[in-house]
């Protein structure tokens, strides 16, 4: 398959990502490059699962999830692409699994209380954590499938026809989705800047 | 950036980041907490081979096999004859032709021979004249004389293993076997590890090892089982009691049996309440306990 980010910021966050000399001693199986690459991608994973998925409940077990597919596909990782696009790709599909085997538990998921926006929070960029809070506790309000194609577009910079290729549903459906979540997303901000 | 975006508005290019590794939008965790996840999946990652599951509808139908069978079959003839007409000069036919006329036991090589008898159903018409094309390469003809590689391997690893190994070596060689897909000769060197020296560390260890080989590759849950109860047994407080108690309930739910499982959970969230995978067991505990 082709690459699934076909363009975004990684070219000019991480320009020699595939280089990392970690990446190759990692599928080698030393140890030590593979803990270090994965302690190093941890916040990343945690931050996209934590997007994907609604409320914090799960995000460490299914980010441990993404670390596993990560170390079991590093063997198939090839160089041809940034490393942490592969790795976003690994993690994205090791969520779905993940939420397709809990499908049952999502009601209750739903019943736990909203959080706050103000979250503690020793070391964070105050900022810019809050703000990346409230962005989700608007995407929780979300359906499921809207929230997967704002994310995968906005947040991984996926193209609709990638999307298409990544959730496996029609151009149009993709299109659809995007466009009633952008919908929802606004009305849901306006609503709370109002309020506030 | 925004080339990408199929179209947007200024609060959704505010709302939106590109993903990295900064705060949020997960919580913060410690750094210990972020150690401990990590060398959780390295552990997970490293017991767990792998895994191919069993999944039937994922295997390729019989007549698409077959199917495939008969087509390279077909290749193969094709490109037989196509290479025995190019590469072989009118010059030398005379000489070729005794050759043919070889008993073909004293020109097939065993390998050969075993390599040729799965392409046999392909088509008769093919298989015959395969066998006088596997010698033709020992009298120096270019052709593509190399050896099966999957029989290499086979015959090597196993005489590797000298009868008096010590269990570390053994081990050793039990976890290439595992890193390589070959389940069972990794159980059996297990097994030979705790048959030699039951109560040492390295019996321990493969105890554990071949519970969770057994429960993930073998289809043994109730061997899995009988592996980690015994590891226990031995040494309750060992440096895998946190992967033997777990892997007890792993074993109980494989068996089917959620009363045993939920008992075994509670064991282990009792005496390992701070483990990366207590999450997971609470929340499967719950499950077992909703209605």
């Amino acid at each position: 398959m082709s690459e699934m980010r076909s363009s975004g910021s990684y070219a000019t966050v991480a320009p020699r990502e595939a280089e990392d000399p970690r990446i190759q001693a990692a599928i080698q199986g030393r140890r030590d490059a593979t803990e270090s690459l994965l302690m190093e991608l941890l916040p990343r994973v945690r931050n996209l699962v934590r997007y994907l998925v609604r409320g914090d409940a799960d995000v460490d077990d299914i980010a441990q999830e993404g670390l596993i597919a990560l170390m079991r596909g590093l063997p198939t990782y090839r160089s041809e692409g940034h490393f942490h696009a592969w790795a976003d790709r690994v993690v994205v599909r090791a969520t779905f699994a993940w939420l397709k085997r809990a499908r049952g538990r999502e009601a209750r998921h739903s019943d736990e209380p909203m959080e706050l926006v103000a979250v503690p929070s020793e070391d964070a960029q105050p900022d810019e954590y809050v703000h990346r809070r409230h962005l989700v506790t608007l995407l929780d309000k979300l359906s499921t499938e809207q929230r997967h194609a704002l994310v995968l577009h906005h947040v991984l910079e996926l193209s609709v026809p990638e999307i298409c290729t990544e959730l496996g549903i029609p151009f149009e459906t993709v299109r659809s989705r995007l466009r009633l979540g952008r919908t929802a997303l606004r009305a849901l901000a306006s609503a709370g800047e109002g309020e506030g | 950036m925004s080339s990408v975006r199929e179209e947007g508005d200024a609060l959704l290019e505010d709302l939106f980041e590109p993903l990295d590794g900064e705060a949020g939008p997960a919580r913060r965790i410690s750094r210990q907490r972020s150690a401990a996840l990590v060398m959780a999946a390295l552990e997970a990652g490293n017991r767990e081979a792998p895994a191919r599951p069993r999944v039937p509808g994922k295997r390729p139908p019989v007549w698409l096999v077959v199917g495939a069978v008969l087509l390279t079959g077909a290749a193969a003839a094709a490109v037989w004859a196509l290479a025995r007409s190019e590469s072989v000069p009118e010059s030398q036919m005379a000489q070729s032709q005794p050759e043919a006329s070889l008993p073909e036991s004293a020109a097939v090589a065993p390998a050969q021979a075993a390599r040729a008898e799965p392409q046999a159903p392909a088509s008769a018409a093919v298989s015959t004249p395969r066998v006088p094309v596997m010698a033709t390469p020992l009298e120096g003809l270019p052709r593509d004389s190399t050896p099966p590689t999957a029989r290499k391997q086979r015959s090597e690893t196993p005489t590797r293993i000298p009868p008096t190994a010590a269990p570390e070596d053994l081990l050793r060689e039990a976890n290439a076997f595992r890193a390589g897909g070959r389940w069972k000769d990794a159980e059996a060197l297990y097994l030979r590890v705790i048959r030699e020296q039951p109560s040492s560390l390295a019996a321990y260890v493969a105890r554990v090892a071949s519970g969770s080989l057994r429960l993930e590759h073998l289809g043994n849950a109730r061997g899995a089982l009988r592996q980690f109860q015994e590891a226990l047994r031995l040494q309750p407080q060992g440096v895998l009691a946190q992967e033997v108690r777990h892997g007890i309930a792993e074993a109980w739910r494989a068996l089917g049996d959620k009363a045993a499982e939920a008992r075994a959970l509670e064991d282990f969230l009792t005496h390992h309440s701070d483990s990366p995978l207590g999450t997971s067991a609470r929340a499967r505990l719950r499950e077992l306990s909703s209605p």
